[in-house]
């Protein structure tokens, strides 16, 4: 599964992580992406809903696009101007055979296992915008959108510290 | 995550602290089931306000618990004062299915 496609944004900083889909890793991808999103100076709330967010996409890949397989999931985030922060969360496992399906409130493939289904609600809830691209075999890509309300302090000079953007 | 067992006259109190997302739902699951149907337990308390962190995985580890204590004719309460995960509970509508208080004095009396 190749990322979502390309956003014509300036892109003030970016990064990219790759980690086994091990139930362990959940914990360090939600903390790398908050410390990742903390140059922008978030306030306690953004940020847990953004390690929320991710938290849910990182479960769904290991639960369900590997299920009892290791795959490899990649976590990419960036930072656009105006505290646009993205975050893309792309695995090459079984892939979604209905996206629209799966992102209903309770649809869950998992009701034994105590799924609560909820996963897609909670991005949708916590982040201002969420896609979902998938195909069957290949993959599945989510990719979040959340602007960060600008405060007085260090988040300003990001911007600065950038003023021609960087070429991604 | 760790937790905190406490047995006060046929109510078990348990006092959930750290991060509550799918690694640990799978690591405490049995321990809690294990505690929830021992006979001197008529009801249980789950106290989630400690959680830093939890997630839609958090959400189904207590409805989980939840249907454990159902099946043998338990009652199980939420006490939560975190506001984050108060949200979280509504966006997934637990409410509906599970009473929660804001203090443990609350889900005692």
């Amino acid at each position: 599964m190749k990322g979502c496609e390309e956003f014509t944004m300036r892109v003030l900083n970016y990064m990219e992580l790759k980690i086994p889909s091990k139930s362990q890793n959940e914990a360090f991808a939600r903390v790398a992406v908050a410390a990742f999103v903390a140059q922008l100076d978030p306030t306690l709330d953004e940020v847990t809903e953004i390690k929320t967010a991710v938290s849910e996409a990182v479960t769904n890949s290991i639960i369900h696009a590997y299920e009892d397989k290791i795959g490899e999931i990649i976590i990419k985030g960036k930072i656009y101007e105006n505290f646009v922060v993205e975050i893309e969360v792309i695995d090459f496992g079984k892939g979604i055979e209905d996206v629209e399906l799966a992102r209903q409130p309770l649809f869950t493939t998992k009701p034994d296992e105590e799924r609560s289904g909820m996963g897609f609600t909670v991005m949708e809830t916590f982040m201002d915008k969420v896609e979902v691209t998938s195909e069957v075999g290949k993959g599945t890509c989510v990719r979040m959108f959340k602007a960060i309300k600008k405060r007085k302090s260090e988040g300003v000079e990001i911007e600065q510290s950038f003023p021609g953007g960087i070429d991604k | 995550m760790d937790f905190e067992a406490i047995m006060m006259e046929g109510t078990l109190i348990l006092k959930m602290k750290g991060e509550l997302d799918q690694y640990n739902a799978d690591r405490y699951r049995l321990r809690f089931d294990m505690k929830i149907v021992s006979p001197e337990v008529q009801k249980v308390v789950i106290d989630i306000s400690e959680l830093t962190f939890m997630d839609s995985s958090g959400v189904g580890f207590l409805v989980g618990r939840f249907k454990t204590a159902r099946a043998f004719a338990k009652e199980l309460v939420l006490v939560c004062s975190s506001s984050y995960i108060n949200r979280l509970l509504s966006t997934c509508g637990i409410e509906k299915l599970i009473k929660k208080y804001t203090t443990i004095d609350e889900a005692l009396s």
